[in-house]
């Protein structure tokens, strides 16, 4: 799992390359975490070709601790076979998922 | 750092040292998983490790001496992926049949414990019966982010329970949701429970089981292991059932589930089946139990042969003491990692039964249920007897605590709805509570489970369609499934060519079972599909069958609208009326809270020819006011006048339901009624009347 800031002016884009799996979570969600700043976030996701059930806890721990302090984090483009597992865990909900590339409106 | 949690040893490739004694199963821990086990009677345990779907281990760790006290072996091997991972234990001692020990050191056993459990991750996928390993454990995670979440604190009285399988629920195409046939899909279909109102769902089996466990094919179709009533492992959801099985994520979509029934004012209650497990009888598989314990977990004859009085090969040891904490730490798991709120005993006599099969006076388990800490809002609701002859409807060991399907209510209503002779005041007791068998003083407010239907059967709309269950599709010549059906078909076998007068007399019917089962003192039942006319094309007993006779027709929605409307009508009225669910704070002066009546007020006729049943409701609405409700029925082929009983003066009566008009069974707005008149109840109707303020 590749962790690159690929923007870094009025927001912020983070890519992953990569599983999110138990070998990797830990350090995924570390590297991130230690990346957020207070600007709107935007985690691109077409990359990730795996979440496990430590990767779910990984995304929303993210996004638990960027809206504690008041960091508004999108995740965007998740691959068909990645969405279908948040929905199913029901994950999606407590994350801010869009389909789309949110960063060319911003 | 914990001193208690860094290697101490050495095997091959594997740092361990000595686990957590106390705990069952598996648990993460810094660094490592530890394993816990017990057998009364194992000489020595073997910890074997898989990557996942793998036919060979890649490693087999023998828990050394100084690893087991007494009968519990326990061991943490530090760095292993948790998530790619199943596990399993070969168990060695002396093998002795008569004696109940029947150890095989070259079987690999499931834990009984195990949380989460690998093998038949994707529903009907065709197993590998070729590997030696079925049944895999794995590890799971228990975190879970509940948002604040717990099992809901609203009444018990205020329980309208909804049956429902899995899989059957969404799997037909008809209804329209993504995740067909899944713990996702039913979660999809909520706000369809939410406008139909009911307040708690009832999941046939969800503990893992193996849908192929005796399997056929019958005429080309093949026939699974549909229901599941037959445990493979008590602490893991059934992988097949979730949409994410394949990513053995089925603990976060049950979790997700369930916090959303919840957020949405729906209570879940679990159907758990632990009379038998899926290991059968001395011919059955290892797959657990058997070869780690064999006489601990099960009931045996003095040769060391099966008591089998769950009528599937052999009886689980409920009340001896291990076996009891099984049971007891599966319930606790389930409400507090689950949130469940409930549960309902398959065959739950069995549970009363002592180490050599007699039935108990005060078996500890069900007292030990009554009393835990963590149960202790938890709906507990008995099948009140088992395939053995034990029959404790009325009689189950309750503690003031259980409830029962009350087996009498649905009798008494079906033989009398359509139109047998002599059961007007079986019907009447039925109607007001079952007090004739559940004494409120000791069983309380909520010990009868009233239903018509359920699982076991014939659908509503099939008990008013055939006359003779129709289970040739089983396979078994139309030896199974219940003959004492009680059902009427109106006059017209099944569907085909079904003239119009039958369809609308049957419909009726439906309503007429539908609005007193939501007006008589306990906890109704609905059967999932009922709301709608669902079919099961005659077939009493469809536990093989995972095709339309089973998935509810979506469809048939639309088409009877009516029926539809009618349910949520009428569950609505329950709700508005708190003297129908024993929460009402008064009686109005001058009358009793339950009254029967005949034709003529206040003169309950017990005559074996009658049929009209007027039942008169006196309580106080939510806001204080007096309230009456005048429940009257009429199972005669013929329409009978009744007089309704006087109302205090600033009180008149408004009709608000009458099954004898067709789609407007339900008054949009209550008419009122003339009082110096007989109110006509039609042939074979139900009429509902209120009071009003005049």
């Amino acid at each position: 799992m590749t962790v690159t800031v690929e923007r870094n002016d009025n927001i912020k884009i983070i890519a992953l390359d990569g599983q999110i799996d138990v070998a990797t979570s830990d350090k995924t969600r570390d590297d991130i975490i230690n990346l957020l700043e207070k600007k709107p976030t935007i985690i691109k996701m077409p990359k990730v070709t795996y979440v496990s059930s430590s990767g779910l806890r990984a995304l929303l721990m993210i996004a638990k601790t960027a809206k504690s302090e008041g960091i508004k984090v999108t995740y965007a483009e998740a691959i068909p076979e990645v969405v279908d597992v948040l929905q199913m865990t029901g994950f999606i909900k407590m994350l801010h998922c869009v389909p789309s590339r949110p960063w060319r409106t911003l | 750092m914990r001193i208690d949690l860094h290697p101490t040893d050495t095997y091959g490739e594997f740092k361990i040292r000595p686990g957590l004694f106390l705990a069952n199963g598996t648990h993460i821990v810094p660094g490592g998983i530890n394993f816990t086990i017990y057998s009364s009677g194992a000489k020595s345990c073997e910890l074997v490790l898989f990557r996942s779907h793998e036919r060979e281990p890649f490693a087999v760790i023998p828990f050394p001496e100084n690893y087991k006290i007494r009968n519990v072996f326990s061991m943490i091997v530090f760095d292993l992926d948790y998530e790619n991972l199943e596990y399993g234990f070969r168990v060695d001692s002396e093998y002795n049949f008569p004696l109940g020990n029947v150890f095989d050191k070259n079987k690999t056993l499931l834990d009984p414990y195990a949380k989460i459990i690998s093998g038949r991750d994707v529903w009907g996928e065709q197993p590998d019966w070729s590997k030696d390993f079925q049944y895999r454990s794995k590890v799971s995670l228990d975190d879970f982010d509940w948002e604040g979440d717990l099992p809901l604190r609203t009444s018990q009285k205020e329980l309208i329970i909804y049956e429902a399988h899995v899989r059957g629920f969404t799997k037909d195409e008809s209804s329209g949701v993504k995740f067909k046939g899944t713990y996702a899909g039913l979660r999809e279909k909520i706000p369809y429970l939410k406008e139909l109102g009911i307040t708690a769902l009832e999941l046939l089996p969800v503990f893992e089981f193996d849908e192929f466990e005796g399997a056929r094919e019958i005429d080309g179709n093949k026939l699974l292991n549909y229901w599941g009533y037959s445990t493979v492992g008590f602490f893991a959801p059934k992988a097949g059932y979730a949409a994410s099985g394949k990513y053995s994520m089925q603990v976060d979509e049950f979790k997700d589930l369930v916090k959303e029934l919840h957020q949405n004012g729906i209570k879940i209650i679990l159907d758990v089946v632990f009379n038998h497990t899926a290991e059968g009888n001395e011919h059955g598989p290892y797959i657990s139990f058997k070869g780690i314990d064999n006489k601990t977990y099960y009931i045996l004859t003095p040769d060391g042969y099966y008591y089998n009085f769950s009528g599937c090969g052999n009886t689980l040891n409920c009340n001896n003491p291990v076996v009891r904490s099984l049971i007891l730490n599966c319930l606790r798991y389930w409400v507090a990692t689950y949130h469940v709120d409930g549960f309902r005993f398959d065959l739950a006599a069995i549970l009363g039964r002592n180490q050599d099969g007699s039935p108990m006076n005060n078996p500890p388990l069900l007292e030990s249920l009554a009393y835990d800490p963590v149960l202790s809002s938890s709906i507990l609701i008995a099948e009140a007897w088992d395939a053995g002859g034990l029959y404790q409807v009325g009689s189950f060991p309750n503690y003031g605590r259980w409830a029962e399907w009350n087996g009498k209510y649905r009798d008494d209503l079906r033989r009398f709805l359509k139109g047998e002779a002599g059961l007007a005041h079986c019907v009447a007791y039925r109607i007001a509570g079952s007090e004739d068998i559940y004494d409120r003083a000791w069983r309380g407010d909520c010990a009868s489970v009233n239903f018509i239907t359920c699982h076991d059967g014939f659908t509503l709309y099939d008990l008013f369609a055939y006359n003779d269950k129709h289970n040739e599709a089983n396979g078994w010549g139309g030896s199974d499934g219940g003959d004492d059906n009680h059902s009427w078909n109106c006059g017209w076998e099944g569907d085909i060519d079904l003239p119009d007068d039958i369809k609308y007399l049957r419909h009726k019917m439906i309503k007429n079972a539908a609005a007193i089962l939501l007006t008589s003192i306990g906890i109704p039942m609905i059967l999932a599909g009922d709301e709608f006319g669902n079919t099961q094309y005659g077939n009493n007993n469809p536990y093989c069958q995972d095709n339309k006779i089973s998935w509810l027709d979506w469809n048939d929605l639309q088409k009877n609208q009516d029926l539809f409307k009618f349910f949520k009508s009428m569950i609505a009225f329950r709700k508005r009326h708190p003297v129908l669910m024993r929460m009402s704070t008064g009686i109005p002066i001058g009358y009793p809270a339950i009254s029967s009546h005949g034709t003529e007020a206040w003169q309950f006729d017990y005559s074996p020819e009658n049929r009209v049943v007027g039942i008169l409701f006196a309580g106080k609405t939510f806001d204080g006011k007096d309230d009456f409700i005048y429940l009257g029925v009429n199972a005669h082929w013929e329409s009978h006048g009744v007089w309704l009983p006087a109302l205090p003066k600033n009180l008149s009566w408004q009709v608000e339901v009458n099954t004898d008009l067709g789609d407007n069974a339900f008054y949009d707005e209550p008419a009122p009624i003339n009082s110096a008149e007989k109110f006509v109840i039609g042939a074979r109707s139900v009429i509902i009347c209120t009071a009003k303020g005049v």
